[in-house]
């Protein structure tokens, strides 16, 4: 029978140690990424002026009665807007522009702004982020 | 200038640069930030990282140097790391390392860009909050673990604790042994130390690093990004930049 040596025996059990390590890593923070991203609710006065409102996690565009809520995060990688330009929405990291309901105007990105659903509670709107 | 003596003149002035003790240096900045590190994170509140720093810069000039201090010698630290990074490539004696050291010092890379951004994170500003989430959706696009990498690096959105863990630990402890281990010495030479500790403390002293109050709507990455942040700037298939950044610390 071939001897190993103390320090082969410390390195093999050592590499055959990594790989459940690995799967434990994996699944802890795929379990707590999971239980953070769940839907997120906001719920915010429904006073907006017509046009266009810009807040922390979402931009509200008002026309009368109609609105429509966008996530702020750009599609691209996901800096949040917080401005316009020329009647284009801007992100400000790397330049993508969306129209006003929400799809690319120019690139990088290239896909539209995600829309949010949102539900009206008297002078309430509740926005459903996920 | 006659060609030639021009030619020699900046060989001369490359042998001449290079001839400076840059790992020596890199080692005393990076000691200098560490021990800098300390005493910034006495009045710094990883709760509110913008506030505390605001604060700080209005009412506390002692710590204002800790953090011009902290700041510098870490830009010191990364110039002269890949400056001394270059000069290995460029006398070819990084084969003087055994395998396994060189891997690790490899891997390093990655802890010393990631300290970095990470210091850039921590000020909690409109650049820094613009930073972590580019990083974030850069993490996620990495195939099948992306989530778990950008989990396990960033944490969860608009917590700043696991960052802060990983920029005053984690990553702090892997490059200090990476850099004991390869460069053999437990301290950097008193005399480079003092020098640079001098530059350093000159700079911190007229120079005082900005935050983003988020009035300006242009967002500004760290300078060492400007690279990459410009071909994000040009490329949607983000994937294709983590490929390429995968392949040079492959076959580096």
């Amino acid at each position: 029978m071939k001897l190993v040596s103390r320090r082969e025996f410390f390195k093999n059990f050592f590499i055959s140690l990594s790989l459940p390590l690995a799967w434990i890593w994996y699944s802890t923070t795929r379990r707590s990424n999971e239980v953070s991203i769940h839907t997120k609710k906001t719920v915010i006065d429904n006073d907006f002026p017509n046009g266009i409102t810009f807040n922390e996690n979402f931009i509200v565009i008002k026309q009368n009665s109609s609105i429509k809520i966008f996530s702020s995060k750009c599609s691209h990688l996901g800096c949040r807007i917080k401005g316009t330009e020329q009647n284009d929405l801007v992100c400000p990291c790397h330049g993508s522009r969306y129209n006003f309901n929400g799809d690319v105007v120019k690139g990088p990105a290239q896909n539209s702004l995600k829309l949010l659903e949102f539900k009206r509670d008297g002078n309430k709107l509740i926005v459903y982020e996920s | 200038m006659n060609p030639e003596r021009k030619k020699y003149r900046i060989q001369f002035l490359l042998e001449w640069f290079f001839a400076r003790p840059l790992g020596q240096i890199a080692f005393s900045s990076f000691l200098i930030a560490v021990v800098s590190g300390i005493f910034l994170a006495i009045p710094f509140d990883i709760k509110n990282p913008y506030d505390s720093i605001s604060l700080i810069l209005l009412t506390n000039p002692g710590a204002v140097f800790f953090r011009n201090l902290h700041y510098w010698s870490a830009q010191v630290f990364f110039i002269s790391t890949i400056l001394h990074i270059i000069d290995h490539f460029r006398r070819k004696t990084e084969k003087k390392l055994t395998n396994g050291v060189w891997l690790r010092v490899t891997i390093s890379i990655f802890f010393m860009f990631f300290v970095m951004i990470s210091g850039f994170i921590l000020k909690g500003d409109a650049d820094a909050e613009q930073a972590l989430r580019i990083l974030k959706s850069l993490f996620e696009q990495i195939p099948f673990i992306g989530s778990t990498i950008s989990y396990s690096f960033l944490g969860r959105e608009r917590d700043y604790q696991l960052i802060y863990v990983h920029h005053i630990a984690i990553a702090t402890i892997i490059l200090w042994i990476v850099i004991v281990e390869h460069s053999k010495i437990l301290w950097a030479e008193i005399k480079v130390f003092v020098y640079t500790l001098i530059f350093v403390a000159i700079i911190s002293f007229m120079f005082v690093p900005s935050l983003h109050d988020g009035k300006s709507p242009i967002v500004k990455g760290p300078w060492y990004f400007v690279g990459l942040q410009e071909v994000l700037h040009w490329i949607s298939q983000t994937q294709l930049v983590l490929i390429f950044i995968f392949l040079l610390f492959l076959f580096d």
